[in-house]
């Protein structure tokens, strides 16, 4: 992988590992740091993940090194803060949080889930990122991946239960 | 619609809802689990709420990433240029200065005696300028080698050769006030 197709990699790629570390460890500050270190780590990795397993490669880094700091925080995930998409953590501009009781706790409810249904979540349901995809990232077989992610869904319907007499 | 269906059903319906929802179920199981769904109200809300939340997890925005982020990956792997290719030309060049310095010295020292001292001013003149050609080069390839090759790899060699005791600092002054005392 030349300088050139690294920076490819970059560009088709960060987004996508930051939004994976920013939800997982509710801090943008840690999710650049952590983007940065999996990048790092790919280009001096020998011999370098094949093309079709760069993507899985470089999920399954972010989502360690994001759980690590994580852990070396000691916060339980229910404890974490609202996930926010903007830069200063303040409500969205197209989205009335205050007023998007439902959207905040479904939220809390991602935030609230154990791994790797949490991952799963966020990977599938937000970034709807394939079967195949998250299966390599997750070190987990295809039908794993469907049955958690089943689980998973339950458990967010289960949480905001309320909601299904509205 | 009633809600006159079962426990029993309803929990086989809650537990299969999500795959339903994927076409993740076995035909005969969607057609039981949609006949129920059609006449239980309790469990046609729970198939809209599963509805709304994957709804809402799909338009939930997406944070970019830092565009300072992929600038400082780009500048951590940029190809560096050939560090030791000037700074080791320079380096060639000034030791071969400093060892001609010193058999010059020698051979002055044989036949002569000790050197005098306007020999040993321009030696140290000389190797003022090739320390000089080493931190410039140094500069250009982005390193600062010109202490690294002045120390190990040059000085020592040099100050044993000529028994003298010089600093880069004091070589770079003399080099400097030969050329103003000459202008």
């Amino acid at each position: 992988m030349d300088t050139a197709a690294f920076q490819d990699t970059v560009r088709d790629h960060k987004d996508r590992l930051f939004a994976l570390a920013v939800r997982l460890t509710g801090d943008r500050s840690e999710a650049e740091d952590v983007v940065q270190e999996s990048f790092i780590k790919l280009w001096q990795q020998e011999p370098k993940p094949p093309d079709a397993a760069v993507l899985p490669w470089l999920l399954t880094v972010t989502r360690n090194a994001s759980l690590d700091r994580l852990r070396r925080r000691r916060l339980i995930p229910a404890d974490q803060a609202v996930l926010e998409a903007h830069p200063d953590g303040a409500a969205r501009p197209d989205r009335q949080l205050a007023g998007d009781e439902f959207g905040r706790r479904l939220k809390d409810a991602v935030n609230g889930l154990k791994e790797p249904f949490r991952s799963l979540v966020i990977l599938r349901e937000i970034q709807g990122l394939e079967y195949q995809v998250i299966a390599q990232a997750l070190s987990l077989s295809l039908s794993q991946v469907k049955v958690y992610l089943h689980r998973a869904r339950r458990q967010l319907r289960h949480e905001l239960s309320d909601y299904a007499d509205e | 619609m009633s809600d006159n269906t079962s426990r029993h059903d309803c929990d086989w319906c809650d537990e299969r809802l999500e795959p339903w929802l994927d076409g993740e179920l076995a035909a005969d199981e969607a057609a039981a689990l949609e006949r129920h769904v059609a006449e239980c109200r309790r469990c046609e809300r729970q198939v809209s709420l599963a509805r709304r939340i994957q709804s809402e997890l799909r338009d939930l925005e997406q944070p970019a990433c830092p565009e300072g982020v992929a600038g400082a990956l780009a500048d951590r792997t940029r190809p560096r240029r050939p560090l030791l290719a000037p700074a080791l030309a320079a380096g060639l060049v000034a030791g071969a200065l400093g060892l001609g310095v010193a058999w010059q010295m020698n051979r002055t020292t044989e036949t002569d005696g000790a050197p005098s001292r306007a020999q040993l001013a321009e030696a140290r003149a000389d190797l003022g300028v090739a320390l000089g050609y080493i931190s410039a080069a140094g500069r250009v390839a982005g390193r600062d080698v010109g202490n690294v090759l002045a120390g190990e790899g040059l000085m020592r060699p040099i100050q044993r050769g000529l028994d003298l005791e010089i600093t880069i600092p004091a070589l770079r002054r003399e080099s400097h006030d030969m050329v103003e005392s000459e202008t």
